[in-house]
């Protein structure tokens, strides 16, 4: 089934930067997608139109074949309701803690635990992190900002997870830690686009490979795994 | 949620808060004081309106002219009423303070005159009356015109009374424009808040929410706080010139209500309105 759909997608960033070029483009739901590509290709503009923080200069895209110039208000929130997200720049709350971080993320998401504060201080835990709950997110270092903005995501158990360079600042092995858990979570059903010029990620056989170049799609090869 | 959401929005935006308060202090006091003035000199020219006339001395002792005067005065759309004295009634006001001894009564009543007393409605209206009594005089000179000059403040009042309205409604959208900035001011400070709040599933609604219990309860004690300087100021007020009266006087139940109205807009509907308009272009 159609999760996402870009049809002639282009954005042009005022006065005449052109971000993307007349994308078109498919994910299906249960699809791992990396997107790769230089610096200044646009995958992270890609993602921001997916999850609706840029609107395309023209084109549209779908969301389960509804269009997004259709949707409501209501409808983009219970969207992104849906969405797990690392952000490039992480989006962390930097005045709260990292406990009251991803706490705001789980009752955004809507879930409803028990024993919310054991489900967070548990997956701090696979993360080394639970001694760090309690410090402010301002106080951590770049790899363990980075890595709360992983857990922020992952810890909604989101069905589409989309991820912008999530390893940037990590070191090797909580590379490999991380894409594992991207794999299951995909084994699982959950429907996963990773932006990424990671080598390490990049030589791994996952799903489906989109190279950006310049705004415009230069490669969209499925790979088996 | 809202906790942690506050917490941010506090922390952050300490400076643009502390400027919204100190603002309305001066701003609600400073209304308050213009209605103040504005009410007292309304009270002071409703109250003179009773009080404007102007004598007319008639030394011509002829019932007709008189008579003839009176009606041609009457047919004046300015002249609100009139009343004549005679020189007998004006014996009568005043006899007590003449030398009965030295002049018989009847000499002393030849000496008064008849007094015509017109009422008119408005200043203006009293030029007219002295304008055409002084073309009287010039035909006939045993009538004159005794008026004094409007008093200055009267002519003020009806000034302020104007200004009063152009004054009030500049004051009120020099407030929503500030209201509406300190907003720009807070959308700019929180504004990566803002955008994470929103792409991880929240609804503006709740951060609106939160704007507006931030900015009630800060309009509230910053009302509160004016208020009180603003009566202790019309108390003070009010003992030194003794026709000043306070407004509101909330024993009245219709001025508690207007004051109610009023406090309910200031602080309630302007800033909810501002909110929402200055959110529409930080909603993504």
């Amino acid at each position: 089934m159609s999760l996402f759909k870009l049809e002639k997608v282009s954005k042009i960033y005022p006065p005449y930067f052109k971000a993307l070029h007349n994308i078109n483009l498919r994910i299906n739901t249960g699809d791992f997608v990396l997107l790769t590509g230089p610096t200044g290709a646009g995958k992270t503009t890609l993602l921001k139109l997916i999850y609706k923080e840029e609107i395309p200069s023209s084109g549209e895209i779908f969301f389960e074949n509804k269009p997004y110039s259709e949707l409501q208000h209501k409808d983009i929130v219970k969207l992104r309701q849906k969405l797990g997200i690392v952000f490039q720049d992480l989006k962390l709350f930097l005045d709260l803690t990292v406990y009251e971080n991803i706490k705001i993320s789980l009752v955004l998401a809507g879930k409803k635990i028990k024993n919310m504060k054991f489900y967070i201080y548990e997956f701090l835990e696979r993360f080394n992190l639970a001694h760090k709950a309690q410090k402010k997110v301002k106080e951590l270092s770049g790899g363990e900002q980075q890595k709360v903005g992983v857990i922020r995501a992952l810890i909604r158990e989101p069905k589409i997870l989309i991820a912008d360079e999530p390893t940037g600042n990590l070191d090797p092995q909580s590379i490999k830690e991380i894409l594992e858990i991207f794999k299951e979570l995909n084994k699982n059903g959950t429907t996963i686009i990773l932006a990424t010029h990671d080598p390490f990620i990049l030589k791994q056989k996952i799903g489906k490979l989109i190279v950006l170049s310049r705004g415009e799609i230069v490669k969209n090869v499925e790979v088996s795994w | 949620m809202l906790r942690y959401l506050g917490k941010i929005e506090l922390k952050r935006s300490f400076i643009q808060y502390s400027m919204l308060f100190l603002f309305f202090i001066f701003w609600n006091f400073y209304l308050l004081t213009f209605f103040f003035l504005f009410v007292n000199t309304q009270n002071f020219l409703s109250f003179y309106k009773n009080y404007l006339w102007a004598d007319i001395v008639v030394y011509e002792k002829k019932s007709e002219t008189i008579k003839k005067l009176t009606t041609e005065l009457k047919n004046f759309e300015y002249v609100k009423n009139l009343k004549i004295f005679s020189p007998e009634e004006l014996y009568q006001k005043t006899k007590f303070e003449l030398p009965s001894a030295l002049f018989s009564e009847e000499e002393i009543l030849s000496f008064f005159p008849y007094v015509i007393r017109v009422y008119v409605y408005s200043v203006k209206d009293l030029y007219s009356l002295k304008k055409y009594i002084n073309f009287l005089s010039s035909l006939n000179p045993s009538i004159k015109l005794i008026s004094e000059k409007p008093l200055k403040i009267f002519h003020l009042g009806s000034i302020f009374s104007k200004i009063f309205y152009i004054l009030i409604f500049v004051w009120f959208a020099f407030y929503f424009f500030f209201l509406y900035l300190i907003n720009q001011s807070l959308n700019e400070a929180l504004k990566d808040q803002t955008q994470t709040f929103l792409l991880l599933g929240g609804g503006a609604f709740k951060l609106k929410l939160l704007r507006n219990f931030f900015f009630i309860s800060i309009l509230f004690i910053a009302c509160i706080i004016s208020s009180l300087c603003y009566f202790s100021f019309a108390k003070y007020m009010h003992l030194i010139f003794n026709f000043f009266e306070i407004y509101p006087d909330f024993s009245k139940s219709e001025h508690l209500y207007y004051f109610l109205v009023y406090i309910s807009f200031v602080i309630v509907l302007i800033p909810v309105i501002t909110v929402h308009l200055s959110y529409k272009k930080y909603e993504i």
